[in-house]
């Protein structure tokens, strides 16, 4: 799985200044990618491969993202120039259409869908969802090529996404009774409600899988 | 799904051993653990800093993994680029802003303990900064002689009168999104969780706890999670003590029927063998050897520091080639474990030998198609004291491996060929190629100070090798030597033979790898020292353990019997820089040109290991020691003749060489090299 390095590729991770992106740079150098940071519009437009990390409150993201005008560049990159995005975690809520918290909140639109609240499950499943969670491959992506269509992966949040077309799950994870969005694939668009960068193995070869299917 | 959490307590930088949070033994550098842990895709990592000041002390310029950084948090990022699972940060966390210092260094949670009591309101600031999932609230917990527990702050020393689920409570309540709770009195016990206690914190909280202090064996993780319903269950000893320890609890916890992540080995990403940067590796050497030429160094240039301090019982320096500690009246940590062992009563050495023979037993070969265990063996006295043991009172059929590394003495060579006869059992003898061996002495002596890495890797690797390829599961050592010369594990922690230990003590953190393509060496070369996969030594279990934590052990009495009984010959010849002459008749260099390099590097040598010994036995004053020491320390012996012309080297390039290696806190020029003494 590990890629020749003369085919090194350039991540370009979009930093909102909110939290620590330190691990998501050292995932990618670590499967054999460059990193760059990008806080620009002008940065995103010249981007190839984009990656929305993000932790912490949707509507403050949001807000980064329209006041720096990020919103539109990404929107851009990835429905007019098709061109591969990835969201972690928050990142992968933002792609959603809106989010309920604190009000509504309107997000990226580029999967179909909105972020909704978890709802606790007492007693094994509490809000914050933490932890090692075990995600199975629906079978709607190719880029979730685990052997038996499913690995464990440590997620960290407390809403989560509702799509409106099964097609774009690739991924869910079961939270109390009800199944949960934890990979969506939406042509060159991916994302994941959890840390790959944070779950070993099944974390790195994810995203090198991504990092190099994704067109 | 439950975790199975290691715990890697940091003193000072490096990681060490804690016994009732006062003994503290250092282990090694935390670069090579942490990397070990991502081999084996662990769950999570607390890190703790118990630490009281800001200072670190790698201690050596002679090795591969080293950080520039002398701080902790200067240190974070690194430990944090070696980390793919989520990473718990503590010690001296006073304020929400050390906190952000953490997270913007790779740490995912910090940990609370002392400050968090004096000043609950910062659970509830940092709760709120960062979320309740990044605050993890540690609780200590000391049990008294009535049972009664209460927590203690400050590295167990302060009581505060509050009972553990009281202050648990509290701080769910302020906002801590987990609870890890150590118990005091079983912190490096051994004895297993103080069950009632876990039990009654994790029924009063809902937020997950996590169970530490007391872990001795594998099976006594299970009950942390299965009885007294712990979220996770953690442990910092075990995970020192023996080879893949992690994934043999977790295979124990999942055999028991605990939800974890399965055990995954050999990762792609992480793989044990560490990658060279060869660009820079050669830049480095360059380097090296162009101050060798200029006379640049360290020692050369900085002002003299007279750092060092002396065992006040035995004779060994604070500036060690090994990892040493010391109690607040100055005794050196191998003297205080000696003490320990030199206590231990008849009937424990009876317990233990029960204990080598129940592991005897699962490696005695079924149908006779293998031999019972292999045992490494040099040909020197403690390899005599061994196979005599093993074979001869024990009665098991053990395969003798034997690294040639073609520096014996001639007695050394007898005593090696004199085995299979003397003994009567199958006897390996691998002998690397010379011309490779010259390759490897020459790049041992330039890179790291010392020509007999190639030794000290072969030594290290072989026995285990041979074993995995014939599927013996049990490899006899001898001695730990850093538990013994300076008392890194305790005698009841019955540490085994580990990867790690190999790499970062005997080859110093340069892997077999690092050799190759330099002079000309190609991997298939280094067959002696590719050491088995961690899954071969998984599927095999196989594991090597110290002859010396099941018998009582001394090396004299081990030349005696084995000159007396199997026709053991003494060195025909003295060496120049120690008294004993029984001791590494394997190698000239031992005593000769490696020892006088330990001596250049930290400014003592063998005879100081010799006679620390002696005294802590108790057939030498400290006096008679010292005086010793003064006799042979200084000696450039004579040996280094014959390396120069093995390897063709001139005694100019060898000195100019050996002096970048030489630590600035013991040595200084002015006019000619002087070096701090101990005088009385």
């Amino acid at each position: 799985m590990i890629s020749s390095t003369s085919s090194k590729q350039t991540v370009f991770i979009v930093d909102l200044g909110m939290q620590n992106i330190l691990s998501v740079e050292n995932a990618f150098r670590t499967i054999g990618a460059d990193v760059r940071i990008v806080t620009t519009r002008s940065e995103i437009e010249s981007s190839q491969f984009l990656v929305l990390p993000g932790v912490g409150a949707f509507s403050a993201a949001a807000k980064k993202l329209r006041d720096a005008g990020l919103d539109i560049a990404i929107r851009k990159h990835a429905l007019e120039n098709k061109k591969p995005l990835l969201g972690l975690c928050l990142g992968m809520q933002l792609l959603a259409d809106q989010s309920e918290e604190f009000g509504s909140n309107p997000g990226l639109g580029l999967v179909p869908g909105r972020v909704v609240k978890l709802t606790e499950q007492l007693p094994q499943f509490r809000v914050p969802n933490i932890g090692w969670r075990e995600v199975r491959s629906t079978g709607a992506s190719q880029l979730f090529p685990t052997t038996q269509g499913r690995a464990d992966f440590y997620h960290v949040h407390s809403f989560h996404f509702e799509c409106e077309s099964k097609h774009d799950v690739a991924g869910t994870s079961k939270f109390g009774e009800r199944d949960i969005t934890s990979i969506v694939h939406r042509e060159n668009v991916f994302g994941a409600q959890f840390h790959p960068e944070k779950s070993q193995d099944a974390g790195l070869n994810l995203l090198h899988s991504v990092l190099h299917a994704l067109k | 799904m439950n975790r199975l959490i290691p715990v890697v307590l940091l003193k000072n930088g490096l990681i060490v051993r804690s016994q009732l949070f006062q003994i503290h033994q250092s282990i090694g550098n935390p670069m090579h653990t942490v990397r070990r842990l991502s081999n084996w895709n662990v769950d999570e990592l607390v890190l703790l800093d118990i630490s009281t000041e800001d200072f670190h002390d790698l201690r050596r310029d002679d090795l591969q993994v080293q950080y520039a950084d002398t701080t902790m948090l200067g240190l974070l990022p690194e430990i944090a680029k070696l980390c793919f699972m989520p990473l718990a940060v503590g010690g001296r966390i006073r304020s929400v802003q050390d906190m952000r210092e953490r997270f913007s260094r790779g740490a995912d949670k910090c940990v609370i303990n002392s400050q968090a009591f004096r000043t609950p309101a910062l659970i509830q600031e940092a709760s709120q900064a960062f979320g309740a999932q990044a605050v993890v609230v540690s609780i200590d917990a000391m049990r008294s002689a009535d049972g009664t527990l209460e927590v203690y702050i400050d590295g167990g020393k302060t009581p505060t009168g509050w009972t553990p689920v009281r202050w648990a409570k509290e701080c769910e309540r302020l906002g801590a999104g987990e609870i890890f709770l150590n118990s005091v009195d079983r912190d490096g016990s051994g004895y297993g969780y103080d069950l009632d206690l876990v039990q009654s914190v994790c029924a009063a909280v809902s937020v997950p706890v996590i169970a530490c202090g007391g872990v001795g064996s594998y099976a006594d993780f299970v009950p942390g999670i299965a009885q007294a319903g712990a979220s996770a269950v953690a442990a910092a000893n075990i995970f020192n003590f023996h080879e893949l320890a992690y994934p043999h609890a977790k295979r124990v916890c999942i055999e028991a029927g605990i939800s974890m992540r399965p055990v995954s080995l050999e990762t792609q990403w992480f793989p044990r063998e560490p990658r060279y940067d060869a660009q820079h590796e050669t830049a480095k050497l360059a380097q090296r050897m162009s101050n060798a030429a200029k006379g640049l160094f360290t020692a050369a240039l900085d002002k003299r520091q007279r750092a060092v301090k002396w065992c006040t019982q035995c004779l060994y320096p604070s500036l060690s080639a090994t990892p040493m500690e010391f109690n607040a009246q100055g005794v050196c940590m191998g003297c205080q474990m000696a003490g320990m062992k030199n206590e231990l009563p008849e009937t424990e050495w009876i317990r233990r030998k029960e204990i080598l023979t129940d592991i005897l037993e699962t490696s005695r070969s079924k149908d006779g198609r293998r031999h019972d265990c292999v045992i490494g063996v040099s040909g020197g006295k403690d390899s005599y004291f061994q196979t005599h043991y093993i074979k001869n009172v024990l009665g098991y059929n053990p395969l003798l491996v034997t690294y040639y590394g073609n520096n014996y003495t001639p007695a050394g060579e007898r005593n090696l060929q004199r085995m299979a006869e003397a003994f009567d059992v199958d006897h390996i003898i691998y002998k690397p190629g010379v011309g490779l061996l010259k390759k490897l002495n020459r790049l041992g002596f330039k890179i790291m100070g010392d020509m007999n890495w190639h030794g000290h890797m072969g030594i290290a690797t072989l026995p285990m090798k041979i074993a995995a390829i014939h599927k013996i599961p049990v490899v006899i050592w001898g001695e730990h030597g850093y538990a013994d010369l300076c008392g890194q594990f305790s005698v009841n922690d019955f540490v085994e033979w580990s990867y790690r230990n190999r790499l970062e003590h005997f080859g110093r953190g340069f892997e077999w790898n690092y050799m190759v393509g330099q002079e000309g060496i190609r991997a298939s070369e280094m067959f002696a020292y590719q050491y088995p996969s961690d899954q071969e030594i998984f599927d095999l279990h196989l594991r090597g353990i110290y002859l010396s934590n099941y018998v009582s052990w001394d090396g004299n009495a081990n030349a005696r019997l084995a000159h007396e009984r199997y026709g053991f010959e003494l060195g025909d010849v003295p060496f120049e820089r120690t008294y004993r002459r029984a001791s590494n008749l394997d190698d000239m260099h031992e005593n000769g040109a490696h020892d006088y390099l330990k001596y250049i590097k930290f400014g003592y040598g063998r005879c100081t290991d010799h006679t620390s010994k002696d005294i802590r036995s108790g057939v030498m004053s400290r006096a008679e020691g010292l005086a010793l020491v003064r006799q042979y320390d200084d000696v450039k012996s004579s040996d280094i003749q014959r390396w120069l012309a093995y390897v063709g080297m001139s005694e100019k390039e060898f000195d100019a060489i050996a002096d970048t290696f030489r630590d600035p806190r013991v040595w200084w020029y002015e006019k000619g090299w002087q070096r701090q003494l101990l005088d009385k």
